[in-house]
């Protein structure tokens, strides 16, 4: 009975304590916030993960525009209240560096940015080159399939880490198009069409750039945009829904998330990049003593990739689990995207397996795609 | 005194009903606004962020403000404060001795407004073209061509979401937080076009013209004169406006999409008329509209969706612009002389 007491005192004091220190996360968006399918939700659900491991709490926020970036920063961090403060997404560039040699007592992660060299901020990279790539490859072996000569992209703004999903994504389809004359002795050539819209919360925006790719002939379009990218799977389906289809092409692909359930069918795959893993591993840094560093993740610690079945699993339990309207009940919806899947020719999965496994050891070397300069030269290239 | 009481009642129906939505829909409206007041006013630190933000809204406010009283519906502030942005910030690339930067920029984005104005003078006054359509056609010209700008010439090599930054010594020295002595060109603006509109002949000329054009006329005062001065100085705040967002505020830079210029333009009509269209009353209904966008991210923290916040803030900032709004609508009824029936 006495333990019994003793034990409670101390856990009450250990809770106690804790409970003076900060227990929570604080996500900090840029643009749009939770809701987009993609890049913000990701990064929610790896709070919310590292939360529930943690026994931490999660509140978030969005700007509601650029001119407001550095005195929400400067109310979060001021407030004391925060383990770590996360901004997510890019655009966050000078604020979040800033606001952290403000406040060099407050922790910060930096979704898509570096971390300045600051000791309070770690920075939350990613190779989006390398899963572009495996999306170029897969996406030009499909429209080399079925006959196609164009490829298209719907990207965001001209930053880095869309340039770095665009370049991956050139290389990959001009890869693909060598791969296949060595495996068939056929020629093929396939253009990369890629449309910057120009904003990340534009759905109509997007689905008006899709439709103009797919007259010009692409009918395989990777979404690089956010939530902009969404009008891409809307007219994707649309288009093969017109054309009498229940499955693609014309077939879209998602980015960051496996975006699959989303128009299930015309949806053939996703450039994965593990924003959860991110925020995960910054809010553990945030709990350690470690000074600020870059985290950068790559198909070598599983942080990019092609959606694999499994993703595609987990990703319709998520959307189940957030109330998302599934067209239909989750294993209609599974079959419909395996349908999809198995439905182009082998051959792009072969492709696709060949790549990831040079990826994998290293004798793949991607073009780099981090300033203006590096992108042009990347699409004079990779036309 | 009338007025205020008019402005508060209007003040308090805004809260109320942007209260009973956030109810609706199951958030605490008395936190809510409580949050929204911390993060703007809670400390000195957010009192200047709110103060910095409400900077460029003063002049903005201002240019809407005094085409009223000139009996104008002005509403090109938009194009005119992206056409300033743009030239205060090129101004950086001019080859100058390091203190003359910042002035020479003023000058240039005021002189840049002026011309960007004088289009919607010219064809209001020698064609009879309404200002309405000419400023909203030239605020889009302005836009586009701010964009082709900000994309293909002043981008930063590296950071294609931006142009370049106001390099350190071209920049309004900083005050505390992000409130910078650009604060003294919106209220020297305020002060000035107050003076005149109520201490000089000029200025009462404007308010003559904008009440009674036929009277003012009869009297011997120039309509056409008073409405060129009132678009042009309405030009130069405008601009200014544009050029101390993007000289007097972090990040010092525009961003690609503009959104860093936001809808400062617009924004200067509810300004005004929440103000009463008076230069004082813009610096209060300014600060007002700084208030509230910079305490909405503190709202979000309480879990009201950003969306929902922004409907809270158009609410607010609609029911405060009503009483102005009627009275314009009023005077414009009357002033128009019927023909016939009576």
């Amino acid at each position: 009975m006495r333990w019994k007491i003793l034990t409670a005192v101390v856990l009450a004091l250990a809770l106690g304590l804790t409970g003076l220190a900060q227990r929570k996360i604080c996500l900090y968006f840029d643009q749009t916030g939770p809701g987009d399918l993609s890049f913000n939700d990701m990064a929610l659900l790896g709070a919310q993960l590292a939360a529930q491991e943690f026994g931490l709490e999660v509140v978030h926020t969005t700007a509601s525009s650029p001119i407001e970036f550095l005195s929400d920063l400067s109310m979060l961090a001021e407030s004391k209240e925060y383990l770590i403060i996360i901004g997510v997404g890019f655009l966050l560039f000078d604020a979040l560096p800033e606001a952290a040699r403000l406040y060099p007592n407050q922790k910060f992660g930096f979704v898509d940015g570096p971390n300045f060299d600051l000791p309070n901020m770690i920075g939350l990279l990613f190779k989006e080159q390398e899963g572009g790539a495996l999306a170029g490859v897969v996406a030009a072996l499909t429209a080399i399939a079925y006959g196609d000569t164009a490829i298209g992209a719907v990207a965001g703004m001209e930053i880095p880490p869309v340039w770095r999903y665009e370049a991956g994504y050139r290389f990959g389809a001009h890869w693909a198009v060598d791969w296949y004359k060595k495996l068939t002795g056929k020629d093929a050539s396939i253009r990369v069409l890629v449309t910057y819209v120009g904003r990340f919360d534009d759905p109509a925006g997007g689905k008006v750039a899709s439709e103009a790719l797919l007259r010009a002939g692409a009918r395989n379009i990777l979404g690089i945009a956010g939530a902009t990218h969404l009008g891409v799977f809307d007219a994707a389906e649309e288009a093969g829904r017109a054309a009498g289809l229940l499955s693609g092409p014309p077939f879209g692909y998602g980015a960051d998330a496996a975006q699959e359930y989303i128009k299930p069918g015309f949806i053939l795959g996703s450039a994965r990049k593990r924003v959860d893993v991110a925020v995960y591993e910054a809010v553990k840094w945030a709990l350690g003593k470690a000074p600020g560093y870059n985290l950068v993740l790559g198909i070598d610690k599983e942080g990019t990739g092609f959606s694999t079945k499994e993703d595609i699993l987990t990703f319709i339990d998520l959307a189940v689990k957030a109330g998302y309207p599934l067209a239909g009940t989750p294993a209609e919806v599974r079959d419909k995207i395996f349908a999809a899947r198995d439905s182009v020719p082998p051959f792009v999965w072969q492709g696709l397996a060949e790549f990831e496994t040079l990826l994998r050891a290293g004798k793949i070397a991607l073009p780099q795609a981090d300033t203006a300069d590096q992108i042009a030269a990347v699409r004079r290239r990779y036309p | 005194m009338r007025v205020v009481l008019e402005s508060l009642g209007a003040l308090v129906l805004g809260l109320v009903i942007g209260a009973l939505i956030m109810a609706v829909w199951g958030r605490d409206p008395w936190a809510s606004y409580r949050a929204l007041f911390e993060g703007a006013w809670g400390n000195t630190r957010a009192l200047a962020s709110s103060v910095s933000r409400s900077l460029p809204l003063v002049l903005t406010g201002l240019t809407f403000a005094i085409g009223v009283r000139a009996g104008l519906f002005n509403i090109g502030a938009q194009g005119q404060m992206i056409i300033g942005a743009i030239v205060g910030l090129s101004s950086a690339l001019l080859a100058l001795p390091a203190g003359f930067k910042l002035p020479v920029a003023m000058v240039l984005s005021a002189l840049a407004g002026v011309l960007w104005a004088l289009p919607v003078a010219l064809l209001k006054l020698l064609r009879g073209v309404s200002e309405v359509i000419s400023t909203i056609m030239l605020n889009w010209v302005a836009h586009w061509l701010a964009l082709y700008l900000v994309v293909r010439k002043l981008s930063d090599p590296v950071r294609g979401e931006r142009t370049f930054q106001v390099p350190v010594g071209m920049r309004f020295p900083l005050i505390q937080g992000e409130l910078t002595w650009a604060l003294v060109v919106s209220l020297l603006a305020a002060l000035f076009l107050y003076w005149l509109l109520w201490y000089h002949a000029k200025g009462y000329e404007i308010r003559a013209a904008g009440l009674n054009p036929k009277a003012a006329t009869t009297a011997g005062i120039s309509v056409r004169r008073s409405i060129l001065l009132a678009i042009l100085l309405g030009g130069a705040c405008a601009a200014w406006a544009g050029a101390i967002q993007v000289l007097g505020r972090f990040p010092y830079a525009i961003t690609s999409d503009l959104a860093i210029l936001g809808s400062l333009g617009f924004d200067g009509i509810a300004v005004a008329l929440i103000g009463r269209n008076h230069p004082l009353g813009v610096l209060a209904g300014a600060f007002f509209f700084g208030t509230l966008a910079t305490g909405a991210a503190r709202m979000g923290l309480r879990g009201i969706p950003i969306d929902m916040i922004q409907i809270i803030q158009g609410v607010i900032v609609v029911s405060m612009a009503i009483p102005e709004a009627f009275r314009l609508l009023r005077v414009k009824k009357t002033s128009v002389p019927t023909k016939g029936k009576s």
